[in-house]
């Protein structure tokens, strides 16, 4: 059994380490505070003056993430890896067709989006054993397993910590709101907590929240009472130390950024995209949420979150599917061929991820139950192959065939392509130095 | 051989083989159930005059629309006082056609049912002077159906209705005393109720909140507070009422009392309804014994009430009833709940002097039930009783099964020391085990609470009875993830049709197929039903209502009996309504039905049939059930078709829409590799929209024949260079002999492979599939290949799935410019000798062998 424990003392692979025969090499007088020869040459290189690993992220081939999520656990086999010669009770009622793929069906439901599956890349491996809503979601979230020791921080946030702001917009938005604690800020700052809409884009009167100054109120009023809040705020921050009174400023800052910003403003005015475009996206929440993401990418924003649907289809399964999967199918290949047509598709990374997958057998009631030994996701754009497959389920999609892909593969292949070392280590409170990613390899055969 | 189902994962949820999944609960109750009660159906009294409205109704409405699963939500007002005519209202929704309201118990006289509108009808009931207090349960039956199980209360006093404002102690609702308020609490809201006591009178209070079950979860608390707002009595939850909270007190001074009824944590909503018993009868929390011999006159003890015990003699009946429940009355009232009463063959030895291990009470477990207290903090009664050797007992202690407060926990020991085995909470937080004596001696029986409590009113109950079979049917609920549902536990059988029910039965200490039976089925239906098998538990009962049935039904007395006349074991129903149901804590209150609700309903425009398969399905193999719909001119809705039950080792698709213009479907069933060679009466179900609420249906019932595959077959493992044809090897066994041309296809292939489809005939050993490959087939090792193979038997063809290989597909090798070329030229050289004979027949294996000798013998040269 692993000792692997994350959030513990036992998550830290130095506790486990031999040491090597250099390790005894002391330096001069550095060996008076306890660092060898091979520390001391990896701390000149990447340590900071606190001794932690911290090299700075750059932007790699992803420049932009658009999370795609759907709740509840999305069936592999009614979407992205459906089992036609498996018994009916295996493979469901719902057909499958071929796709721009050679030789790779998909559900029948997802017609469009098999028009567009030479630009993404399916994984039908991937596997974390985690079969509760919550746990799945914390997986897939932030690409931890949950400790009750520790809260970790979403993709999102792990991004906007490490690049910023971009364009006067927040680095990370959440369509149409929070979806999960999962996707908040864990132990990081409060300060990069996603920026939720607070409206669906689907909606007639959709308006974000708080984008424009309240009436009666004008840029130099604006303006004045700015310059009172910061006297307060200055009083307070010289007295108080807490987390909460520095993210709050940054709160003000970025959202005086954009209030003062009509281009950063105008990425969230849907209403701004021809009528053509939207109805071809289609006038619903999948479509006018990814229109919105696309929309948001284009102008700036690092990292947007959306969700779509509920996926927890213990009843009926086909009937939520053939609910729910044609508005997805719609938006989701527009939104790629959409970013190809625009160049964004390959600094574009979308994803389509979901909490686990469904019980390979169908239920008494025509359902399928929580499965998480494995599931598919989708991933396309920046810097992931267009066109491919990655791993396999067996014949009756319960278990990984050929290259299960771990959460931890996942999450490191995606924080590499986005620029950000994987093994870098963020501070937890109590200055507790957590890795990005603890564990886990670059899945090459992911990438470009 | 390829094997889909190598996966399954036993004991698992998706294992399940029944489209209704069966819920399962904690046995509470003895399985001996009421002989004597025959079905109580209370008949609307109706005018001529009425009656012809109501078939005028009738036909108007069979013209517009067919309704069909009418649901009830709640009977209001929540109770009644007996001796009395209530108009009580039905809420629910397709009640249109209401045509009778169903009693479980008797005491009820139904009057005219008015239809207010769809979800609404109201009926005056009389409730008869002897009606028993407390709990009774009703469905109403329309001309398309028969609805929910739900209840309403009966009382002894007069009934008067909460007013608000009465949110405030100082401007409390004034009540007079002896009667029971009908109230609601709304989102925190407390009612106050002001009473005039003198002193030294009882003033009882009991509420009925959780035991109502409102159409939400309501707990109740209650308190009697003096003029000065001190608290006199306070109840929230009770041993005796569960979440309803139970008082008396004696009155210490003349004056106003107030009694005071909330929500525990201040909610509400306005379903939180209550019913409040205020009073001077008296209120006892607990009785000795609990229990008697049939017949007999016994003599019980109540404790608890604010005047202290009082004995009282009570004749029992002659008959067992699992609801048999006693109160104590004197000149000031009767107590408004029961106390559930076990009636049973045994006599009573009741505890009456403190006990210790070596001064234990002697009683004779044959005849005496052993009834006691456990009357203070940390004490344990012991009963010393003699065994003889093979007896064997069911000793269960019956604590809050009584509404005790103990929690009790039971060992035995040998009678000069020595523990042999114990029980906590086997039925919780009862408990129970089973004893087999291991010799003839004398052995003693310890009881104590769990925590160590104790108190005047911990009482408990002790049976040792012989071990004896016990069977018990129910129809299992269709949403399992919706465990308080009621869906299509009642059967409506529409006129010149059918309608199927999956049964199920809990078998207790035998085993042996049963038959099915029903005893009173309405007029012009018949049952029919194969054996439950004795490795089963469950059977689709086809229930046909010729067409001029009259549409009428009931609570039916729904039976199974061992198939062996010599073996009498005859069971009926025991159906749980959960009326009161939270998820991942289960049921607060539900109530066990001892009978079915049947009728005839009103034609409904469509009827299925199954074709009976000529052939038998194989194991691991498949087939399309087909599927016909009798549809009446004009009628187009799809129809929705679903096979009842899936007997072990069968699969099939959840569920099949057969279109509003077609007339049959394919329903496509498989079967295990494992899966019993025998056959099965199987039947589908099905409902369309017909108006309004879906009319459900069935098939009648088909033989189903699973047999053995009529052949196997092995795969060779082939491998191949992109763009070139390999051979795949198939040995063939046969099982046996068929008639005709057989045709093997082989699925599973990775993209750009092709295979042809090869015939077979019984005489056929082997076949070699040619594989043909392109240049762009994907490299690697590709699992899952296998054959299907369509055999021809009486007209049909049974498809096999047998086989399963993996191929492995090379990328071509890079060209080797002279080292290859001795090779080729080796290879080569023996190549008209000895393959040109055998090279068809020859497995990857064989093959790799030749190649290897022949490199051998080239380099050896």
């Amino acid at each position: 059994m692993s000792l692997f424990q994350p959030g513990t003392w036992f998550a830290d692979p130095a506790h486990f380490k031999k040491p090597s025969r250099r390790s005894f090499l002391h330096v001069g007088y550095l060996g008076c505070l306890g660092l060898t020869l091979d520390q001391f040459f990896r701390f000149q290189s990447k340590a900071n003056a606190d001794g932690y690993y911290q090299p700075a992220s750059k932007e790699g081939k992803t420049k932009s993430v658009i999370q795609i999520f759907m709740p509840g656990g999305m069936a592999h086999q009614e979407s992205f890896d459906p089992k036609p010669n498996a018994p009916i009770e295996y493979r469901g009622e719902m057909g499958s067709i071929p796709t721009k793929l050679p030789g790779v069906f998909i559900n029948s439901a997802l017609k469009q989006t098999a028009q567009v599956a030479d630009k993404l890349t399916i994984i039908r491996s991937m596997t974390h054993g985690e079969a509760a809503h919550e746990r799945g979601t914390h997986n897939m979230f932030t690409g931890y397993r949950p400790s009750p020791a520790l809260e970790y921080p979403s993709f999102g946030s792990v991004v906007s910590h490490e690049f910023g702001v971009r364009n006067n917009l927040p680095p990370y938005v959440c369509i149409p709101s929070l979806p999960t604690n999962y996707a908040g800020t864990g132990y990081l700052s409060a300060a990069y907590a996603p920026f939720s809409l607070g409206s669906d884009p689907a909606n007639g009167g959709f308006r974000v929240q708080d984008l424009d100054l309240p009436g009666g109120v004008d840029a130099t009023r604006f303006e004045t009472r700015r310059h009172v809040l910061d006297a307060v705020n200055a009083h307070f921050a010289a007295k108080e130390k807490a987390d909460n009174i520095a993210a709050m400023d940054t709160f003000y800052q970025r959202a005086y950024g954009l209030l003062s910003s009509q281009k950063a403003k105008e990425a969230f005015n849907i209403n701004a995209e021809p009528a053509k475009l939207r109805d071809e996206y289609g006038r619903n929440t999948a479509g006018q949420r990814m229109l919105l993401a696309r929309r948001l990418v284009e102008a700036g924003v690092r990292f947007v979150s959306m969700t779509y649907g509920g996926w927890d289809l213990h009843n009926n399964i086909k009937g939520g599917t053939e609910g729910q999967m044609p508005a997805f199918d719609q938006a989701f290949a527009r939104l790629i061929s959409d970013l190809d047509q625009r160049g964004l598709l390959d600094s574009t990374m979308v994803m389509v991820t979901t909490e686990f997958g469904r019980t390979p057998k169908i239920n008494g009631n025509a359902g399928r139950d929580h499965w998480p030994k494995v599931f598919s996701i989708v991933m396309a754009g920046g810097g992931v192959k267009r066109g491919s497959v990655f791993g396999s389920s067996d014949s009756t999609a319960s278990e990984p065939q050929d290259d299960p892909l771990s959460i931890d593969d996942w999450s490191t292949t995606i924080y590499t392509l986005l620029g950000i070392e994987p093994k870098k280590q963020l501070l937890a409170p109590g200055s507790r130095p957590i890795r990005v990613v603890d564990g886990g390899d670059v899945r090459k055969e992911l990438l470009a | 051989m390829m094997n889909f189902y190598a996966n399954s994962f036993p004991g698992s949820a998706w294992e399940r083989t029944d489209r209704q999944a069966p819920a399962w609960h904690g046995d509470e109750r003895p399985t001996t159930r009421s002989e004597a009660e025959p079905p109580m159906q209370c008949v609307p009294r109706q005018s001529l005059g009425t009656r012809a409205l109501a078939l005028l109704a009738l036909f108007f409405m069979s013209t517009m629309s067919y309704a069909a699963s009418p649901s009830l939500g709640i009977i209001t007002p929540r109770g009644g006082q007996r001796g009395t005519e209530v108009e009580f209202t039905f809420s629910g929704a397709r009640l249109k056609d209401a045509q009778e309201i169903l009693c479980y118990t008797p005491g009820f006289t139904v009057g005219k049912i008015e239809v207010v509108n769809d979800n609404v009808v109201k009926a005056k009931i009389k409730i008869a002077a002897d009606a028993r207090l407390g709990q009774h349960c009703f469905r109403v039956r329309t001309a398309t159906g028969i609805s929910d199980l739900k209840t309403l209360f009966v009382g002894a006093l007069p009934e008067i209705t909460e007013k608000e404002p009465n949110n405030e102690f100082k401007s409390p609702q004034k009540i007079p005393l002896n009667v029971t308020v009908n109230g609601t609490i709304e989102n925190e809201d407390v009612d106050y109720f002001a009473v005039d006591c003198k002193k030294g009178q009882r003033l009882s209070v009991e509420v009925e909140g959780m035991r109502l079950a409102n159409q939400t979860i309501f707990d109740p608390a209650i308190a009697i507070l003096n003029s000065k707002r001190f608290e006199i009595a306070v109840s929230d939850d009770s041993a005796f009422g569960g979440q309803d909270g139970v008082m008396s007190v004696i009155i210490p001074e003349d004056g106003t009392y107030t009694i005071m009824v909330r929500e525990t944590s201040y909610g509400g909503n306005g379903e939180c309804r209550y019913r409040l018993h205020v009073g001077h009868f008296p209120r006892p929390v607990a009785c000795i014994p609990a229990g008697g011999k049939l017949g007999e006159e016994v003599e019980v003890t109540f404790l608890g009430d604010a005047g202290g015990p009082v004995k009282q003699k009570i004749k029992l009946p002659t008959t067992l009833d699992p609801n048999f429940g006693i109160h104590l009355q004197d000149a000031q009232g009767i107590s408004p709940s029961p106390f559930p009463f076990r009636l049973s063959t045994l006599g009573n030895f009741v505890e009456t002097v403190p006990s210790e291990f070596s001064k234990a009470n002697v009683f004779d477990p044959n005849t005496q039930a052993i009834n006691g207290i456990i009357s203070k903090p940390g004490e344990n009664d012991y009963y010393r009783w003699k065994g003889k050797k093979g007896q064997v007992f069911d000793i269960h202690c019956y604590a809050r099964r009584i509404r005790s407060a103990l929690d009790p926990v039971m060992h035995m020991h040998k009678g000069e020391g020595g523990y042999i085995v114990g029980d906590d909470d086997a039925i919780k937080p009862d408990c129970y085990f089973r004893f087999t004596v291991p010799e003839d001696k004398e052995y003693v029986l310890q009881l104590h609470d769990h925590l160590q409590k104790g108190g005047a009113t911990f009482s408990y109950r002790v049976e040792f009875t012989p071990v004896a079979p016990s069977l018990s049917l129910f129809f299992p609920k269709v949403d399992g993830n919706n465990l308080p549902n009621q869906d299509r536990q009642t059967v409506g059988v529409p006129q010149g049709n059918r309608m199927a029910v999956l049964t199920y039965a809990s078998r207790a200490n035998f085993g042996g197929a049963l038959q099915m039976y029903a005893n009173g089925l309405p007029k012009g239906m018949t049952l029919n039903a194969d054996v439950m098998a004795d490795n089963v538990d469950a059977v689709p009962v086809v229930l046909d209502a010729a067409a001029d049935a009259p549409i009428a039904g009931g609570l039916i007395d729904w039976r199974a009996k061992h198939v062996d006349p010599k073996v009498n074991i005859d069971g009926g129903m025991k159906l749980r309504a959960d009326l009161v149901y939270q998820q991942n804590v289960g049921s607060y209150i539900g109530f066990d039905t001892d009978r079915a609700a049947i009728a005839v309903t009103q034609a409904v425009p469509f009827k299925v049939s199954l074709v009976e398969p000529k052939a038998p399905l194989v194991q691991n193999g498949a087939m399309n059930m087909k599927v016909k719909v009798e549809r009446n001119k004009d009628f187009k809705q799809p129809v929705n078709v679903y096979m009842l039950w899936n007997p072990p080792g069968i699969g099939s698709a959840s569920g099949i829409t057969i279109a509003g213009d077609k007339l049959e479907g394919d329903y496509p069933v498989n079967a295990t590799p494992a899966a019993p060679v025998r056959k099965w009466k199987i039947c589908v179900i099905a409902f369309a929209e017909t108006g309004f609420g879906p009319a459900w249906v069935s098939s009648q019932l088909i033989t189903l024949d699973v047999g053995a595959p009529y052949i196997t077959m092995s795969m060779d493992r082939p491998a191949v260079e992109q763009g070139k044809e390999t051979e795949l090897l198939c040995k063939l066994t046969l099982n046996k002999p068929f008639t005709g041309t057989g045709k093997v296809h082989v699925v599973g292939l990775p993209h750009n492979v092709k295979a042809p489809v090869l015939d077979i005939t019984k005489d056929t050993k082997e076949v070699t599939v040619k594989l043909t490959t392109q240049k762009d087939s994907p490299p690697g090792q590709h699992q899952g290949i296998f054959a299907q193979v369509y055999i021809p038997e009486q007209g049909e063809q049974m498809l096999h799935q047998v086989g399963g290989t993996v191929l492995r597909i090379d990328a071509p090798q890079p060209a080797k410019p002279a080292a290859a070329a001795p090779v080729k030229v080796a290879a080569a050289t023996p190549a008209p000798a000895t393959p040109a004979k055998t090279e068809k027949k020859l497995s990857r294996l064989e093959k790799l062998r030749l190649e290897q000798a022949e490199k051998e013998k080239a380099g050896g040269k």
